[in-house]
């Protein structure tokens, strides 16, 4: 017991660990903007949860179907764990940098892994409070349960988290073992797998609100499907809406009996995996590819992003966005964009709309934003070479447009085949995303030589947390929704969609010259101190 | 090849090395020997441009490393105690991507890439990812790294860690070789042994200050050069 205190004592302070620039502790300035962007997270999503929540009880309460909303509240909670930790099993536990080392110490498996398991469930309660905070609050404001709900609820609270870990546990350890076998091929499996998980998640979001109409409407019928379908679900929402103690046991069982395989599971993997050698690629020599220097690092950084499918989703996600945009409006939208191009008053706001969508996309694509630190204590490599400043930023700055300029230019094509938009239309399309793009992967770069951050021990954390990527993604999100709001409100009574995007395009153009010469002066004499 | 003038170098209030000056010729190997925290390592680095530094000056086949840094790492190599390299890439992706930095042209690396990875017996592993590596085996991509594109000077910080036999007695021929060729070759230390055989100069180095320098048979007389570097310690510590 004193071992697994330490244990995840020391895992704690691993995760809360977070250095500022060059290893001093972050400004208090800083420290006021990172939890004002945290707090506006989580007050949106909050808000969200609980507004679904109060529409969900509102319909089924007539019906005797209220316990639905938090069934719905539950799974919701679940699948959020289940996505945000599934990643965290392979760098936390099934490939974990500090195996060998805990192995060696007078400490057991089953130890260790309780601790790495026992850290996870914390982030995951975290997450769970997101969600069941608003929701258990709005159903008890509008429901008004007895006082024995709330002891109930709390152990409920407890048990929740407790499958999601479980079945991501399962996952990674599969995930483990596929890329043990796979060797190379692993992260291309890992990468079709989050894409495809992905495109599920797009899916359903996009279809949420028919989904939850359908809830409302088909009410009786629907609770039938989620007590056969989902029956740790069904059990929580019933133990607590009518205090049967028979679900009660049954929601706390499908907690913790899947947890006590995974942690079994977990004690044998951490053995196993380090025993057992991978596959062995071996080399046959072959011609090699000559470069000059920037594209050698650009070839460097395409081969990092690809490599770990944390950065690629996290910071190209953009560009995947996009392409299955432009999709859904040449599959679904062709006919609804010729019905609302007959109306005059429409038909003027869909190409902006339409670019609105595109830039968010392009400012959500910025893979410059971790790319400093993630060189970490490799950098020494670009340091000790011939390599200028210069060469390493453009390297960095050509895979970002790498990965934005095919999808900008596959959307446009794709465009081009609904035959709703003039060929400026198609123009403007490709290059005011293409530049607003290209703006905000200097700003990401210039934001991560400021704020680097060299020192991390799992590089999720710097693609997922750092202040260099929040700074890319808030700048990017208001850089757009400035280009949007002032064409809403100002420019759209003085000048025409297609006049504006091109005084657009001036800004854009002259923003990234000036950034450009300012990472040339101050960004260099930023990487030359790291 | 290699003068180092009067280089300070500070971290915050602490001097992590105090006016010191080295001179390397070609043709020498220079060991360069301290205990842990001496200011090697942080020396070492200030050469190969990693480190800024504001006193002092560093010159390499007489150019400024200060002021001109690319032009200066042209000409050298740099090996790190600890060699963290590109995890991600393979051992071929990684030495074809230092022969791009270093324009080495097409046939001279597939030909240094063939001779050090059959030396060193890597061959066959340069198509599995670094990850896969084990520390001997990074140990030694760095060095065919380094030698890639044929450096005037190559800087190592204890290059012996890590090393099998065999690698160790072929990293001492690459060295001898280098020098024969007119190169220099300025490493840090702590098999005092190894210097003792290998080493034309020798340096060292105390809580950031020079101790003793000079060559081999100046610095040791008649003593072993574990006996000279001990009675410097002891000094240090009466």
């Amino acid at each position: 017991m004193r071992n697994l205190k330490i244990l995840l004592a020391v895992k704690l302070r691993g995760a809360l660990y977070a250095p500022g620039r060059r290893g001093k502790k972050a400004s208090l300035g800083r420290k006021i903007l990172m939890g004002f962007l945290f707090l506006y997270v989580i007050g949106v999503m909050m808000a969200l949860f609980g507004a679904t929540t109060a529409g969900l009880v509102s319909s089924l309460a007539p019906l005797g179907l209220s316990w639905m909303a938090l069934a719905v509240g539950a799974f919701s909670s679940a699948a959020l764990c289940f996505i945000l930790t599934v990643f965290s099993m392979q760098s936390q536990i099934f490939q974990a940098k500090d195996g060998d080392l805990l192995l060696s110490l007078p400490v057991t498996p089953l130890q260790i892994a309780a601790s790495r398991l026992l850290s996870l469930l914390l982030l995951e309660y975290a997450y769970n409070a997101l969600v069941m905070i608003p929701t258990v609050g709005v159903y008890c404001y509008l429901v008004r349960p007895g006082l024995s709900f709330y002891p109930m609820l709390l152990v409920l609270l407890l048990a929740l988290p407790l499958l999601p870990l479980s079945l991501a546990g399962a996952v990674g350890y599969l995930l483990a073992q596929v890329g043990r076998l796979l060797g190379r091929g692993k992260n291309i499996i890992m990468l079709l797998l989050t894409a495809a998980a992905f495109l599920v998640y797009l899916y359903f979001c996009m279809n949420l609100n028919s989904y939850i109409t359908l809830l409302i409407q088909r009410g009786e019928e629907l609770s039938h499907v989620f007590r056969k379908a989902m029956p740790p679900f069904y059990h929580f929402a019933i133990a607590l809406e009518q205090g049967s103690f028979s679900s009660f046991l049954w929601a706390v069982l499908w907690g913790i009996l899947p947890a006590g395989v995974l942690l079994w599971l977990v004690q044998k993997g951490f053995l196993d995996l380090r025993s057992t050698s991978g596959v062995k690629a071996v080399y046959r020599k072959k011609p090699l590819r000559v470069s000059c220097p920037w594209v050698a690092v650009c070839r460097k950084e395409g081969a990092r992003l690809l490599s770990m499918p944390t950065y690629l989703f996290n910071c190209g996600i953009g560009a995947l966005l996009m392409v299955a945009m432009a999709v859904m409006v040449v599959w679904k939208g062709t006919d609804a964009l010729q019905a609302l191009g007959a109306v005059p008053q429409i038909q003027e706001l869909i190409a902006p709309a339409l670019m609105a969508a595109m830039c968010f996309c392009a400012a959500t694509t910025c893979t410059t934003s971790p790319s400093i630190s993630l060189e970490g204590n490799r950098l020494w490599v670009l340091r000790s070479s011939p390599l200028s400043p210069r060469d390493v930023f453009l390297g960095k700055l050509a895979v970002n447009m790498i990965l934005l300029l095919p999808a900008v230019a596959v959307s446009v094509i794709l465009l081009a085949f609904s035959k709703g938009f003039s060929l400026l239309d198609l123009v403007l399309f490709f290059l005011v995303p293409s530049l607003l793009g290209l703006l905000i992967a200097l700003f990401g770069l210039y934001a991560n030589l400021l704020w680097p951050r060299l020192d991390y021990t799992s590089e999720n954390a710097v693609v997922k947390q750092s202040a260099s990527v929040m700074a890319a993604s808030f700048g990017g999100m208001g850089a757009m929704l400035a280009l949007s709001l002032c064409y809403w409100f100002l420019a759209r009574k003085v000048m025409s969609y297609h006049v504006y995007c091109f005084c657009a395009l001036v800004v854009l153009m002259v923003g990234c010259i000036l950034l450009w010469r300012l990472i040339l002066t101050k960004g260099a004499e930023e990487y030359e101190q790291l | 090849m290699l003068q180092i003038e009067h280089f300070t170098k500070e971290y915050g209030s602490k001097v992590a090395v105090n006016d010191l000056s080295l001179e390397i010729c070609s043709g020498e190997i220079f060991g360069f020997i301290g205990h842990n925290g001496a200011g090697k390592t942080t020396t070492i680095k200030a050469v190969a441009g990693i480190l800024p530094f504001q006193k002092g000056e560093i010159r390499v086949d007489g150019i400024s490393v200060r002021e001109n840094p690319l032009e200066c790492k042209k000409r050298l190599a740099y090996i790190p105690d600890n060699p963290d390299l590109y995890e991600f890439l393979t051992g071929i992706q990684y030495l074809n991507f230092i022969a791009d930095i270093f324009q080495v042209p097409k046939r001279e690396r597939e030909e240094r890439i063939g001779k050090y990875s059959d030396l060193f017996g890597l061959t066959g592993d340069l198509g599995s990812t670094v990850s896969t590596y084990s520390h001997g085996m990074k140990q030694k991509l760095a060095l065919i790294g380094a030698l890639i594109h044929e450096p005037k000077l190559l800087l190592m910080d204890e290059p012996f860690v890590g090393l099998d036999p065999k690698a160790a007695h072929d990293l001492k021929m690459i060295m001898t070789d280098i020098c024969q060729k007119g190169g220099a070759i300025f490493f840090s230390t702590h098999v005092l042994e190894v210097a003792e055989k290998l080493c034309h100069k020798v340096a060292i180095i105390k809580e950031g200050k020079l101790a003793a320098c000079g060559t081999m048979e100046e610095v040791k007389g008649n003593e072993s050069l574990e006996q000279v570097f001990l009675e410097l310690v002891d000094d240090e510590k009466s």
